[in-house]
């Protein structure tokens, strides 16, 4: 009996020990977790929280955690562990127990207080740790490094094991200059900025692990901030990609603002390779509605591309190794307009990340979370009644004598402020924030502030989705209290990870899996 | 997009990062600006040759409630309903309306109920028509604008950002971008309705800001309608609605109303000096007033006929005026003496200006409707003494309103009549010659007047439709 239980165990370790390493779940961010087995479909309808956990991370205007990164089978000093890695705005580091919900170690990052910082209230500068963690391939001895950018800009290379330093910190970020999510590729880390945040300047950053010397290098494209939510995406070559802000476009002087930019590290240096602009480009920078969204990238019938998005509510798909074509500004492809019919910079078009994944069919599918009301002149063949506070919109794609095709498939039901989606084994898992993401007021014009927007803002629900139709199959209700700003969603093994604004981690999984 | 529309998106595109100066080319009340110079100096994609390669196009109409004066422009709101640029137009209906003069939709439209123990004129005649009758405004600066500064970071200390307040965040200081920067906070629309108020309007949502105060006697025919330091200026002509004639100013600080009543003497119009003195026009005197008080500080008498214009000639201002003779007249703003004297023939001259500044020679232009006709005068130096020198004038118009003038592009009207529909041309403001004309893209005629602000003219019929020629960005 002990023989065959443990015999049980280990193959169900070998087949799932599924990881999720980095925020959207790999280095592409396609979000999606290919080796999920535990939850499908048929069983989704029965998810429930099976812990939550209140940390002791004190929020920052309205950030607080960000997603969880899952590593299994961590040997640790009590055995072999499944943890979650959580990062809090405050400096904090959390690694849990996945099984038992117990806080293994914690780290607090301490420095003196950077010289600048952003405006108290304001929502877009937080003074503290901005940028999800990122964890390494295990080493030769197995072992994992999550690598986490503390609020002034240092990096520490911690184990996921206890959490003890690795190696010694060394300066990367900018202090308080908010980073977005760190990206791993081959050695070397990525991260981008925005906002301008203590005086930042806004770029892509890169630093290998390795060099002793802790070079950073960086590029910047002359725009306003890099703020796709999960930073930079990196293709089969290196080349890390990154939507820029609103600015000009003028490729004489190496200005890209409101495009997307691809760069590469090459010997000591970070080289822009390539870039995409959409022939609106000025349109976009007149409306503040500049290319902001993390993009997915993939393979398609043996090419890789790309999908990406702005506020202005369309996505596009791209060549990674010629985005835009020749001009650079011609996409394989281009939807029409989903959303923000309005044409507003705040609470509509498509914020966050993109995500991307295949079925058994060898189908891809493209998602993409929006907010506000759909687009009236936006034709979907399945959706879920009225879209007033946005949405899930999944395309399929199609590829006939090279010319490639973005289909609607389906539009998911009403949410509150959709965001990013994950994917694992034929099921989409998406929430709505419940975020006040109001910025300008018709008395005051613009005011983007902290206090009156977590005063305004309600609780997220999570969301387990069909993949192929859209249909709910599982909601949260009013289970969780609190909203989320810039948090995900992780999976990993049958579980689903989601923080909110009050500094509770929720797992969502199946009684007794 | 057909190679052709390719090819002038090109064209545009390339001139769009040539030349963008002082405050985006807004147009802040009647006239234009405080100086009525009805001119908007520099623009990003009007100018001579981008007219004549086919930049001016009709952009969209709107059909308002009552007969629109000419629009006020203003541009890159951040309004609770997302970046807009907008104009607002007052109509004689008592209505005004904010439409996003980017794609051409109404934004919002609010209605000035009529509050006043007099009857309201439903029926106007040519010389006293009925219901609002000046155009709306917005808070005009008495000097231009500075072109914008760098724009830095965001961090304590630092300017406002120049991108967008979204997550756009903040730019390079050496590229700065070629728009003007976003206004944060809503601005002000000023409407004088027809009962006699004077409302202080949200621009972001048309509603009152604060209570109507009674401004002047309700059914008057009021025009000049212009806020100037937290005070609103307007004129009464004609003696409508029993109205008595004069220059009136409120203070909007305390609603105090001073006035400077001209008796039988229709004021024809009004424009600032920099240091704040109005100067005004009537059928009798030009006058110069103290700000807010109107007290008179000089005056000449004399039959005048035009609403007056301040220009700069070498850092001096100068008001320019006709009289009922055809002469037009250059005076010294402090003295009121005369410094140039255009004799006129007999000619009959409309009753505004406009002037511009040639960015490369400073060589200042001075445009009027003589017989019907634009004529173009330089001002020009001899043995220390100011003169002007036509230097063109066009082809005679049906009823030609007076000028406006865009980065050096000389926009006329020809208002037509019952028989002909209105015609707007452009002209090269150097040469005159005609570089494009809407054709009969105008249905009807116009009795308002044009306006202009981000490369856009605007047309108002007497039918209630309001035009828009110009240049649109591609949202494609």
């Amino acid at each position: 009996m002990r023989t065959s239980r443990f015999v049980i165990a280990m193959a169900l370790g070998c087949a799932f020990g599924a990881d999720w390493p980095t925020d959207g779940g790999n280095p592409q961010r396609t979000a999606w977790q290919k080796d999920e087995k535990i939850l499908n479909k048929d069983n989704v309808k029965n998810l429930k929280i099976v812990w939550k956990i209140q940390l002791d991370n004190k929020p920052i205007e309205m950030h607080s955690l960000f997603p969880p990164l899952i590593v299994d089978k961590v040997n640790t000093a009590s055995g072999p562990k499944q943890i979650a890695i959580v990062a809090g705005v405050s400096d904090n580091i959390y690694a849990i127990d996945v099984a038992t919900a117990k806080i293994i170690w914690q780290k607090h990052f301490e420095y003196p207080t950077p010289a600048r910082r952003g405006r108290p209230t304001d929502p877009l500068c937080p003074a503290g740790l901005t940028a999800t963690p990122v964890i390494g391939p295990p080493n030769a001895n197995g072992s994992r490094t999550v690598y986490a950018m503390a609020g002034d800009g240092e990096v520490h290379s911690l184990s996921v094991a206890d959490g003890e330093d690795v190696a010694p910190p060394f300066q990367f970020g900018y202090p308080y200059g908010k980073s977005y999510a760190l990206n791993l590729w081959e050695g070397v880390l990525f991260t981008t900025t925005a906002q301008g945040c203590a005086g930042n300047p806004n770029q892509m950053w890169s630093v290998k692990i390795n060099d002793p010397s802790h070079k950073v290098m960086t590029y910047n494209p002359k725009s306003g901030g890099l703020w796709g939510r999960t930073g930079a995406a990196i293709d089969e070559s290196g080349v890390a990609w990154a939507p820029t802000g609103d600015g000009r476009y003028d490729p004489a002087t190496q200005t890209y603002g409101n495009g997307l930019i691809g760069a590469k590290v090459v010997g000591n240096e970070l080289k822009l390779q390539d870039y995409y602009e959409p022939k609106n480009w000025a349109w976009l920078q007149s409306r503040d509605l500049d290319m902001q969204v993390t993009p997915a990238i993939f393979k398609y019938k043996g090419k890789e591309l790309m999908i990406a998005a702005s506020k202005e509510c369309r996505i596009y798909l791209l060549d990674t190794k010629a985005a835009g074509g020749d001009d650079h500004q011609t996409p394989l492809d281009r939807t029409p307009l989903i959303c923000n019919e309005e044409v507003n910079f705040a609470s509509a078009g498509i914020w966050g990340a993109m995500a991307s994944w295949e079925d058994a069919q060898g189908t891809r599918w493209i998602l993409s979370p929006f907010w506000g009301p759909s687009h009236p002149d936006f034709k979907v063949p399945v959706s879920y009644g009225p879209v007033t506070h946005g949405a899930v919109v999944a395309f399929k794609l199609e590829e006939k004598n090279g010319k490639y095709k973005l289909i609607p498939a389906w539009m998911s039901r009403d949410m509150d402020q959709a965001e990013p989606p994950v994917i694992a084994n034929g099921v989409v898992y998406a929430f709505g924030s419940g975020e006040n993401t109001e910025q300008a007021y018709p008395d005051r014009g613009l005011d983007d502030n902290s206090p009156e927007r977590i005063h305004d803002s309600t609780h997220a629900v999570f969301y387990a989705l069909d993949a192929e139709t859209g249909k709910e199959l599982y909601s949260s209700g009013d289970q969780i209290k609190s909203f989320v700003h810039f948090g995900g969603l992780s999976i990993a093994n049958g579980r689903v990870y989601l923080g909110t604004f009050d500094s509770i981690l929720y797992c969502f999984g199946l009684e007794g899996k | 997009m057909t190679l052709k529309y390719l090819a002038l998106f090109a064209l545009f595109a390339s001139l769009a990062h040539a030349q963008f100066g002082r405050g985006g080319g807004d147009w802040m009340a009647v006239g234009g600006d405080a100086q009525r110079t009805a001119s908007v100096r520099t623009d990003p994609h009007i100018s001579v040759e981008s007219v004549q390669g086919g930049v001016m196009q009709p952009l969209w109409k709107i059909k308002l409630t009552g007969v629109p004066t000419p629009p006020v422009v203003a541009s890159r709101l951040i309004t609770y309903k997302g970046f807009k640029d907008l104009l607002y137009v007052g109509t004689s209906a008592d209505t005004v309306a904010s439409i996003d003069h980017t794609v051409g939709k109404i934004f919002w439209e609010t209605h000035l109920p009529y509050d006043s123990l007099l009857v309201p004129v439903k029926t106007g005649s040519a010389t006293c028509p009925a219901g609002m009758t000046g155009a709306v405004s917005l808070a005009a600066p008495l000097t231009p604008p500075a072109p914008p500064a760098p724009r830095g970071g965001r961090g304590p200390g630092g300017p406002p950002g120049a991108a967008g307040p979204g997550r756009g965040g903040n730019m390079d200081p050496a590229t700065v971008p070629t728009l003007p920067r976003p206004r944060r906070t809503p601005g002000t629309v000023y409407a004088l309705s027809s009962d006699g108020l004077i409302h202080v309007l949200n621009q972001h949502t048309g509603q009152d800001i604060v209570p109507a105060a009674r401004f002047i006697r309700g059914n008057a025919k009021a025009h000049d309608v212009i806020s100037v330091g937290n005070v609103v200026y307007a004129v009464t002509s004609d003696n409508c609605g029993a109205a008595p004639n004069g220059v009136w100013a409120i203070d909007l600080a305390n609603n105090m109303v001073n006035e400077w009543k001209t008796g039988e003497a229709s004021v024809l119009g009004l424009a600032f000096l920099t240091d704040g003195t109005v100067i005004a026009t009537t059928t009798k005197s030009l006058a110069a007033l103290e700000a807010k008080t109107l007290k008179p500080k000089q005056q000449f008498d004399a039959e005048w006929a035009s609403t007056p214009m301040v220009i700069k000639v070498k850092d001096k201002e100068y008001v320019v005026a006709s009289n009922v003779h055809g002469h037009i007249f250059l005076l010294d703003p402090v003295s009121l003496e005369l410094a140039v004297n255009v004799p006129g023939n007999g000619a009959t001259i409309g009753n505004s200006f406009a002037s511009w500044e040639e960015a490369e020679t400073k060589t200042r232009w001075i445009l009027a409707v003589k017989n019907g006709a634009v004529v173009s005068y330089k001002v020009v130096e001899k043995d220390g003494k100011l003169g002007l020198e036509q230097a063109w004038a066009s082809k005679e118009m049906v009823s030609l309103a007076p000028p406006i003038v865009v980065n050096g592009v000389v926009f006329a009207l020809s208002s037509g009549s019952r028989s002909a529909s209105a015609v707007l041309y452009a002209l090269d403001g150097m040469t005159g010659k005609e570089l494009w004309s809407s054709g009969k893209a105008i249905a009807g005629y116009s009795t308002a007047g044009i306006s202009s602000g981000q490369s856009k003219v605007f047309v108002g019929t007497h039918d209630g439709t309001l035009y828009a020629f110009g240049y649109l960005l591609p949202r494609e």
